[in-house]
């Protein structure tokens, strides 16, 4: 009680705030009918010049000056209905979330001040749950366990210390689940092996030539949890696992809490004390919390940014990784043999109708706010994943000829359906769905993507917008339809793409979109993650990105941006991972 | 008067069986698809023996009828059964869910008691002069405003021009009673104006019809003053039946708090209820109907009980309809 | 009156008293009555004309075509009309004069849209209200006129759908099939149906047994002759009411399925639908929410004060002199 009291006399009420109240009271209507909304003066704000935005990594090192202590006020924007164990819920999105909150991957990306992680060369996988790890053979790859690695003192595991056990249980329950397919398809498991206490060996059956990254980033890598997951305990409704901080609270509906780990293996860490994550589903609600100060970090939409940096002037603004998805529209199985989009001229012209450049800077507001000199550096996907190393612009031509098949261009449109023999047109039925799942701008995606479509002139269009529970099984999980499923949005990528590539169009894939048969691919796709020499490997790789691009077996749009997020100065040393966070002492409400 | 309470009581435990059979068996065999085939994609290797081992470890296998009776035999001994998405127990979420959508249909029962009668009275006094055409354009004004839009200017606008908005994670009343208010005042004032405006329409009807009544000229013949005239004869004529209607508005009561806990960030049970709808999730469904529908077959019998305790006229001998 | 007219005079008689009123015609009396209530109900001429409002939005405001009479549309723009290329230029305007209401966040104009829905919404209303006016007035003769074991049946089953909260039912029925606007009308008259039938059951039954009815039958009039003559007229009022209602609960019971994530498909512009959009953009573009949800708002308030005048003037029970205080 303290704590209330403390605030509550401590803030000073002043004349001019009961003043506000009152004429507040009694203008409220009048106020409200005559707001505006505000347009940003289109020669730039003041202070805010071009590449004044910095990435977290360019802010300074302030471990030396940390005070330890308390709670950071992030926030969850959903309820969490699935279970909690990774490996089976059948909720992914929220429980891969906290996954990441309180288990471990056995590797981790380097990061740091100074360290530019949006350079693909700076990109280096340290070991985080492993101590070493190497590439023996390009069939062979040896992890060492870390040793004084201590899991939460929660019983039944009760702060013990991680082994060998809970790594080989874990990859045990991995290969049992039904929601981590991809691992055996991307990299072939043939067997692991244990010779001593402190090392695994992993055996695939071929070489895998996009090697390093693999166990590294969020397709393949995989969360430690204790053996005691097998049978001792539920995950699905205990969170055990070694990451410094431990649940300490979940309330359904309402909040999830975390605490500091005492026994975390990176010493001396981490500074804070807890991590509190409400759960607030109203975006009004969070955009209100945030200005009032609740929440120490926002990430808002590109139509907020600026509104939000006028009412809170004093947040900071950081640049993040680039993120995104990769929204691709894919043809279901139904009439795949006999539809006209059997002929990949139809499938081109499909593509050639739809507007990505307009599209993107609509979603990403990037007129508003290049003129106001925020740079949000949009880089369009091709069918590989933008940015990543084998990636070629087909804005600049990079991807040579087939770039074409990506511009929008509506008379050549119409001449490859006049070719393919479609002089009239083509009828076709467009998918999507209207819950919530997938966010509110999916919903916007697919009706303007389904509006390019019908407006270009060359296509009737049929739209079924249906219900979340349907979409899932009969166009996702069975492609049991007709016609085009709208930018489904894909995420969860490495850097190489090669895991993608493989989920997207391989025949062993349980994700595959390809429909029609084509060995050429498919041989294409085996010889590449088997050729070791990185020359040859490059051009295998810009080999299969234009003849996908030619295939057009999905159309994907959209692409790769920066994305901005405001964290008030309370919170220090940002350019370290959070176990470095600190809170200033003057931060309202430390301790929560 | 026992007799017909007995009477009630068992109409309304035969009610809440048929219910829950329709409803059982509605939810199982309407949907296309049940929750199994959400949680388990086709792709996974094995998948349809996947989600035969989980329907068998979920109780979903079996005769529909049997599985039925079990879960009615589990309904009688508080074994409730787990969420299908989430595998928690029912009643534990239960447990924790029902104060906060108790005190919030509290909360608009008292408003709709506080503001409807005083304004539904004053109206009719005032027939069609002005104090009653702008207090009921005030009532149904407000009445109409969507409880959202409400509900979101006012989060946005307080935040704004006070940096104030409430506590982001609930407190229960006597685990912290200051951050609990804290949370509540924005519910609370959304709740009222919107609830405000429900019975003024049938408050001042029937106190107009009342007013007309011939016991109430002969009240004012005997030369009673006006104040005695109301209070002692036509109140408490309204009272009854506004007592029913009163009754009659809880369901709206507590659907209506859905909206308000997903705005204001409150673990109801409105929203664990549309949340299973989304996911399939029957248990939960079934349950969280089966309780609403206690509720209110309850109220309506306690309304019911209290008009023929209240009211001399009415015998609920048998034979009445 | 009527059919002795004339009569008196046809027998060179003359009546000594007060002189026979011949009625006026019928456009002069319903003018009459039309001036009556304004003058004696106010507030209900003035949602009578919100709703007047309304219905004409809804009927030319997206256009209309009968047979060969074609009406362009009064809405400035199509309700899906913007340009993506464009949109930075034309998203989240305030009100102009060329957008008296703004733009939203594709630049589609506000006014428009909400034109549209009213369409969407009006047919909604009226389709429920159809819906539930025969269901119930089926469900009413049946049980209170015909097989008593019939109407204890149906009674059960209707006690049964009572206790679960309407829009539970709703929710989950779109949940599963997913919703369209005959569904929710479906739906809606459904449910509204049941809840008449039994306020409609109710008074027919007393009715039935008032002295005039028992008259009646007493000189050998047909059940349908009482029907008719009797019970209809004095039911009528009721039908009446719910007729103003049932926009209302349509448009409510839109909105709050759209805001909980239910609602028809996102791509029509209903009331609904409007306000659960412009949820996402409340700090920067206050408007949309604002205009959507007065629309909703003074539309059910006009509703309302219609309802409760017409109440007024025909509920038999409210009739007789008014006591002054």
């Amino acid at each position: 009680m303290t704590g209330y009291w403390q605030r509550t006399l401590g803030r000073r009420y002043t004349r001019r705030q009961l003043l506000r109240a009152a004429a507040l009271g009694s203008g409220a209507a009048l106020g409200l009918l005559a707001c505006r909304a505000e347009q940003p003066r289109p020669e730039g704000e003041a202070g805010l010049k071009p590449g004044e935005i910095p990435f977290a990594w360019q802010f300074p090192d302030e471990t030396g000056r940390a005070v330890p202590g308390g709670m950071i006020r992030f926030f969850y924007t959903n309820d969490i209905t699935g279970g909690f164990d990774p490996y089976t819920t059948s909720s992914r999105s929220s429980t891969l979330f906290l996954a990441g909150l309180a288990y471990e991957p056995l590797l981790q990306l380097r990061t740091g001040p100074g360290i530019d992680t949006s350079r693909i060369e700076n990109r280096v996988y340290e070991g985080r749950l492993a101590e070493r790890w190497e590439w023996v053979d390009p069939t062979t790859i040896v992890f060492k366990l870390r040793r004084g690695v201590y899991f939460h003192n929660i019983p039944p595991v009760n702060g013990r210390e991680m082994d060998l056990e809970d790594w080989r249980i874990t990859i045990q329950r991995l290969q049992a689940s039904p929601y981590r397919v991809t691992l055996q398809t991307i990299a072939d498991l043939n067997r692991t092996e244990y010779p001593d206490s402190q090392t695994m060996v992993i055996r695939l059956n071929h070489p895998y030539a996009p090697g390093p990254g693999l166990f590294a980033t969020g397709v393949a890598s995989f969360w430690v949890m204790p053996k005691e997951a097998a049978d001792k305990m539920d995950p699905n409704t205990q969170v055990i696992g070694t990451n410094f901080r431990q649940l300490e609270v979940y309330q359904p509906s309402v909040t999830l809490r975390f605490k500091r780990h005492e026994r975390y293996w990176l010493q001396g860490r981490p500074f804070l004390n807890r991590w509190d994550y409400p759960i607030v589903t109203e975006k009004a609600n969070r955009v209100a919390q945030f200005i009032a100060g609740n929440f120490h970090w926002y990430q808002p939409l590109p139509e907020d940014l600026l509104q939000i940096r006028k009412d809170v002037p004093s947040a900071l603004v950081y640049r993040a990784e680039t993120q995104g998805a990769l929204p691709i529209s894919f043809f279901g199985y139904r009439d795949l043999a006999t539809a006209p989009w059997r002929d990949e001229r139809v499938r081109q012209a499909i593509s050639m109708v739809i507007d990505r450049k307009s599209r993107f800077e609509y979603f990403r507001n990037h007129h508003e706010l290049l003129a106001n000199g925020i740079d949000q550096r949009l880089r369009y996907h091709s069918h590989f994943w933008a940015g990543s190393v084998f990636w070629l612009d087909w804005t600049t031509g990079a991807l040579g000829e087939e770039s074409r098949f990506f511009q929008y261009d509506i008379a050549e449109a119409r001449r490859l359906l006049e070719a393919a023999g479609y002089p009239n047109g083509v009828e076709i039925d467009t998918w999507w769905h209207t819950g919530p799942n997938y966010g509110a701008q999916y919903i916007e995606s697919a009706q303007i993507f389904n509006d390019m479509l019908q407006r270009s002139g060359l296509f009737r269009v049929r739209p079924h917008p249906i219900t979340y529970q349907e979409y899932l099984t009969t166009v996702w999980q069975r492609r049991d339809f007709s016609g085009l499923a709208l930018v489904l949005p894909w995420t969860g990528v490495d850097d190489d793409f090669d895991a993608g590539l493989y989920a997207m169009f391989h025949r062993r894939s349980a994700d595959l979109f390809r429909g029609l048969p084509d060995e050429q691919l498919e041989a294409m796709l085996d010889r590449q993650r088997a050729e070791l020499d990185v020359g040859r490997r490059t051009q295998l790789m810009h080999e299969i990105q234009r003849y996908l691009a030619r295939k057009m077996y999905v159309i994907p749009s959209e692409g790769v941006y920066d994305v901005f997020n405001f964290i008030y100065p309370w919170v220090r040393n940002i350019a370290w991972p959070q176990h470095s966070w600190w809170l200033t002492p003057d931060t309202p409400g430390r301790e929560g | 008067m026992t007799d017909y309470f007995l009477r009630r009581l068992l109409l309304l435990a035969l009610t809440l069986l048929g219910g829950s059979a329709v409803l059982f068996f509605a939810m199982r065999t309407l949907p296309p698809r049940d929750a199994i085939d959400l949680q388990v994609p086709p792709q996974t290797p094995n998948a349809e023996e996947t989600k035969q081992a989980l329907r068998r470890q979920l109780g979903l296998d079996g005769p529909l009828y049997r599985q039925y009776l079990d879960w009615l035999k589990g309904f009688f001994t508080g074994d409730w059964g787990k969420s299908l998405h989430s595998r928690r127990p029912i009643v534990q979420e239960l447990k924790n869910r029902i104060p906060v959508s108790f005190e919030l249909s509290l909360i608009g029962f008292f408003f709709t008691w506080a503001l409807s009668f005083p304004l539904g009275v004053l109206c009719a006094l005032r027939q069609d002069r002005l104090p009653d055409y702008v207090l009921r354009s005030l009532a149904y004004a407000m009445d109409a405003l969507p409880a959202i839009l409400i509900g979101i200017l006012l989060l946005t606008y307080l935040a704004i021009n006070f940096g104030w908005a409430p506590p982001t994670t609930f407190a229960y009343f006597w685990d912290d009673p200051v951050r609990h208010l804290k949370i509540m005042i924005l519910p609370t004032v959304v709740i009222a104006v919107t609830s405000a405006g429900n019975l003024v329409r049938f408050t001042r009807t029937f106190l107009l019809e009342v007013l007309r009544q011939d016991y109430i000229r002969t009240a004012r013949a005997k030369g009673l003053s006006e104040q005695v005239v109301l209070v002692r004869h036509a109140l408490r004529n309204v009272a009854l039946p506004f007592i029913t209607v009163l009754g009659a508005a809880i369901p709206g009561l507590l659907t209506s708090s859905v909206i308000i806990e997903n705005l204001f960030n409150l673990p109801g049970m409105g929203r664990y209820t549309f949340q299973a709808l989304i996911n399939l999730d029957y248990p939960v469904f079934i349950t969280t109907t089966m309780f609403y529908a206690v509720v209110i077959l309850t109220s309506q019998l306690v309304t019911d009980l209290t008009y023929a305790w209240a009211d001399p006229r009415v015998s609920y001998a048998r034979g009445t309809p | 009156m009527a059919r002795y007219e004339g009569a008196l005079e046809a027998a060179g008689l003359e009546w000594e008293g007060l002189a026979p009123q011949r009625p006026r015609p019928f456009p002069q009396r319903a003018l009459g009555g039309l001036a009556w209530f304004c003058s004696r109900k106010p507030l209900g001429a003035f949602g009578g004309v919100l709703v007047l409002l309304l219905l004409l939005m809804a009927l030319l405001g997206p256009g209309l075509r009968v047979g060969p009479l074609e009406v362009p549309r009064l809405a400035p723009y199509h309700y899906n009309q913007y340009d993506i290329a464009r949109a930075h230029l034309e998203r989240f305007q305030s009100p102009s004069l060329e957008h008296p209401m703004g733009t939203d966040q594709r630049g589609r104009d506000v006014l428009s849209r909400l034109l549209y829905g009213a369409r969407i919404s009006v047919a909604i209303g009226l389709g429920a209200f159809i819906i539930s006016t025969v269901l119930s007035t089926t469900l009413t003769l049946i049980s209170a006129y015909y097989v008593r074991s019939v109407d204890l049946l149906l009674q059960r089953l209707i006690e049964m759908f009572n206790f679960i909260p309407d829009l539970l039912i709703i929710g989950a029925i779109f949940a599963i099939k997913g919703g369209t606007p005959l569904t929710l009308a479906l739906t809606l008259g459904v449910l509204g149906g049941l809840n008449t039938g039994r306020v409609l059951r109710a008074e027919v039954i007393r009715i039935r047994g008032l002295p005039y009815v028992d008259a009646s039958k007493a000189m050998g009039a047909s059940d349908g002759r009482i029907i008719f003559r009797h019970i209809l007229p004095n039911v009528m009022f009721w039908i009446i009411v719910s007729a103003t209602n049932a926009v209302s609960v349509a448009i409510v019971a839109e909105a709050n399925l759209a805001v909980l994530g239910f609602g028809l498909d996102p791509a029509l512009p209903t009331w609904g639908n409007m306000l659960d959009e412009s949820r996402e953009y409340v700090r920067q573009a206050p408007h949309l929410a604002i205009f959507s949800g007065l629309m909703v708002a003074m539309t059910i308030f006009g509703f309302r004060l219609l309802g409760d005048a017409l109440r007024d003037v025909l509920d038999p029970r409210l009739h007789g002199a008014r006591q002054r205080p």
